[in-house]
């Protein structure tokens, strides 16, 4: 490019009436040129953009696969989905009333077992004191018993 | 999915991620902004083949992410552990020192201008866009891109050659 057509294009330039391919034009010629103090302003700028220009990420940030395998969409019949579900839900509530009963069963063996424990301690109990009531009365003795001295 | 969009998606993320680097100028924020368009964008992918131009539509979402996170970022209490200098992660780390470095010429001789103009000359000169790309992503007319362009471009020459 000839000296006096970068001046009109930089003139151009900073009256914002360039177009892009001008710009573009102007950038590469004076990333390729060596310096010059008419243009060290200039070039100073195109610097700046070309650096910030080249600040980018080394790695992608987001990717998704893309694969070309097709998903296998499964054709179940309707009455067989329902009947799946049917299945599937009276079996959860089977196994959960016979977890209750099971549940019920054990609890009412527990309860028997400790009202049985608490009745025969109260029978022992009541043994007990009956028996310390009777410890200081007099006995009387057989007819037939011999005594010493 | 067309394979197009696609490859489009992928290859956008680098411009996405410069665009949302401009705006925040924080890696670790530009990298959220980046991660959470994304992924609204690939919910939205069964619409990308009804919008005209996908580069343009997908910088309007940084843009609209990033105002969401400067409207968050606002609401936050200041008194969170991140924003307290000696509990932040370390952040120097190799690449980002790289990134700093490269955003370091265009950040100090734009910082005083004002966002919009800043945010249209980014898409212009890095992204190298069209008025009408710009005016989308901007959703402003071209007419406005080309004012705030002009404007823009007539401080920056008044910086980078000193006035006269």
């Amino acid at each position: 490019m000839e000296k006096d057509k970068l001046e009109i294009l930089l003139e151009k330039y900073w009256k914002a009436e360039t177009t892009l391919a001008e710009e573009k034009l102007i950038k590469a010629y004076l990333s390729k040129q060596a310096a010059d103090e008419s243009h060290t302003g200039d070039k100073d700028w195109f610097a700046a953009i070309q650096d910030f220009s080249e600040i980018g990420h080394d790695e992608v940030l987001f990717t998704i696969e893309q694969k070309n395998r097709k998903s296998v969409m499964l054709g179940y019949p309707v009455w067989l989905k329902i009947a799946a579900v049917t299945i599937l839900v009276s079996g959860l509530t089977w196994l959960g009333v016979d977890y209750n009963q099971k549940l019920n069963t054990q609890l009412e063996i527990e309860a028997l077992a400790r009202r049985t424990a608490e009745e025969s301690l109260m029978s022992m109990s009541n043994a007990l004191n009956q028996a310390y009531q009777h410890l200081n009365e007099p006995t009387e003795l057989p007819d037939n018993a011999v005594t010493e001295n | 999915m067309n394979p197009r969009l696609y490859n489009l998606f992928i290859s956008s993320q680098r411009k996405l991620y410069r665009f949302a680097l401009s705006l925040t100028k924080d890696v670790k924020d530009a990298e959220d902004i980046l991660q959470d368009t994304l992924l609204k964008l690939w919910k939205l992918r069964d619409d990308w083949e009804s919008w005209d131009n996908f580069e343009a539509y997908a910088m309007r979402m940084i843009r609209n992410e990033y105002l969401n996170y400067i409207k968050k970022q606002k609401s936050l209490t200041h008194s969170t552990l991140e924003e307290i200098p000696e509990f932040a992660e370390p952040s120097q780390t190799e690449t980002e020192m790289t990134t700093d470095d490269l955003m370091f010429r265009f950040n100090s001789l734009t910082s005083k201008l004002p966002d919009i103009q800043r945010n249209i000359l980014h898409l212009r000169e890095i992204e190298e866009l069209e008025y009408k790309e710009i005016a989308k992503v901007m959703e402003i007319s071209e007419a406005q891109v080309k004012v705030y362009l002009y404007r823009a471009r007539q401080y920056l020459k008044e910086r980078v050659h000193g006035k006269r």
